[in-house]
């Protein structure tokens, strides 16, 4: 029985410290990033199957690199170790196509990613001003431009398994890592609780 | 406070070098233009029918005829006719391949000739091949027990995403042959493999493979 209140204790006083580290039920938070496109690329040139075909001999392959991101997260709290919102991606890609088997010019493509994710945000014990945190999200993810490469729609993805928020309770700093089939990268931004 | 900063510096390390990386898709450097980018992926495509499957189909046809010889082990591995593969009109089935040939049928056509019909997915270490063939294999001289020369013809197809599809033919036919005694494959051989790749049914492009020898030394070449 001792042990027992002892353990109750010891969630009660965790959950009333997360409940202090986090006055406000709402956070907003604007995010800028670095996208790695090679998970895109994989979906993109379909390469990564296990056929090893004519299609992938024929039809360009697309060289993509790093691209800049946007991400807007809206979350309110509904446990005191969880949240629960959603967030907006966007990213401005672009590649080089080049044919395995042809001598035809390089190609080149330009289109936007954009993704919309509600999502569940877990904190985890840590210190008040330096708050990590892990989220998840599941949505869908569109392509858009004047041609498309890729899947024009296609249903998202995306995990912060690390992420700080750094600052006073009300306005903080942040930064996460995340992977997803859309977009993938390391994001800096700000926070507002209210 | 230390740990979580080198936390942090370790995440945006491994964001960074990931995102440094410049994704290229084939892995292959271009030098001088495409030549040397196209022919390795459409050579490799065409060993692979041409070494590969079909000394596997050899393989498979050399196991068959030595089940008499190998025991149960060998029979499980063949859905059998009555009588011996050795008699002609009979007709055998894969059940069990250790080649990837699962369901090839074997058939003995006489004159010392057997015939295989194929029509699935080949595999190959990590690729898969999914294709449809008719082989002829004539039986040579003996190389060691019930190891042989081969004299192999072939007609084969394949139907693959995004409209492309191939047909592969032996120009003639292509010599299997084993010029050392210790060998349980075949060193040497000699012939010509053709394969015309089609999009929605139309010739796009022509590739030849010509054995002259040591088949790592095969001659690719292209051209419609």
């Amino acid at each position: 029985m001792k042990r027992l209140l002892t353990i109750v204790s010891a969630a009660l006083i965790s959950a009333g410290s997360f409940i202090s580290a986090a006055q406000g039920q709402n956070e907003i938070s604007v995010y800028m990033g670095v996208m790695n496109a090679e998970y895109t690329s994989v979906d993109i040139n379909r390469r990564y199957n296990y056929y090893r075909d004519l299609y992938a001999l024929y039809e360009p392959n697309y060289d993509i690199g790093c691209y800049p991101t946007v991400t807007l997260d809206y979350n309110r709290r509904v446990l005191s170790w969880m949240s629960a919102g959603v967030q907006a991606n966007w990213a401005l890609m672009h590649g080089t196509g080049r044919y395995v088997m042809e001598s035809a010019p390089e190609t080149s493509f330009r289109q936007h990613m954009v993704a919309v994710l509600p999502q569940a945000k877990f904190y985890i014990p840590g210190p008040k001003r330096f708050r990590p945190y892990a989220k998840v999200g599941l949505g869908i993810g569109f392509s858009l431009g004047d041609q498309v490469v890729g899947k024009p729609v296609t249903f998202a993805w995306d995990i912060a398994p690390i992420g700080f928020e750094w600052g006073s309770n009300t306005v903080y700093a942040i930064f996460e890592a995340s992977f997803g089939n859309v977009i993938t990268g390391m994001r800096f931004g700000i926070g507002y609780r209210f | 406070m230390r740990k979580i900063v080198f936390a942090i510096l370790a995440v945006a390390a491994l964001s960074l070098a990931g995102c440094t990386k410049r994704y290229s898709p084939n892995g292959y450097e271009i030098v001088g233009g495409t030549e040397y980018y196209a022919i390795l992926p459409a050579q490799e495509y065409l060993m692979a029918i041409a070494d590969d499957m079909v000394t596997d189909v050899l393989g498979e046809l050399e196991t068959a005829l030595k089940v008499e010889d190998l025991g149960n082990s060998a029979s499980l591995r063949f859905d059998m006719a009555e009588g011996s593969i050795l008699e002609e009109g009979k007709t055998w089935k894969v059940t069990g391949s250790t080649r990837a040939l699962k369901g090839m049928t074997i058939k003995n056509i006489g004159s010392d000739t057997w015939e295989m019909a194929f029509d699935g997915d080949y595999s190959l270490n990590d690729y898969v091949y999914p294709v449809s063939f008719i082989a002829k294999a004539k039986r040579g001289s003996q190389i060691t027990n019930n190891h042989y020369n081969w004299g192999v013809t072939i007609n084969g197809n394949r139907t693959e995403r995004g409209g492309y599809s191939c047909t592969y033919s032996s120009k003639s036919t292509v010599l299997y042959q084993c010029t050392q005694d210790n060998k349980v494959g075949w060193n040497d051989v000699e012939g010509t493999y053709l394969l015309t790749v089609l999009l929605d049914n139309e010739p796009i492009d022509l590739w030849a493979l010509e054995f002259d020898g040591i088949p790592s030394e095969a001659i690719f070449s292209r051209g419609l």
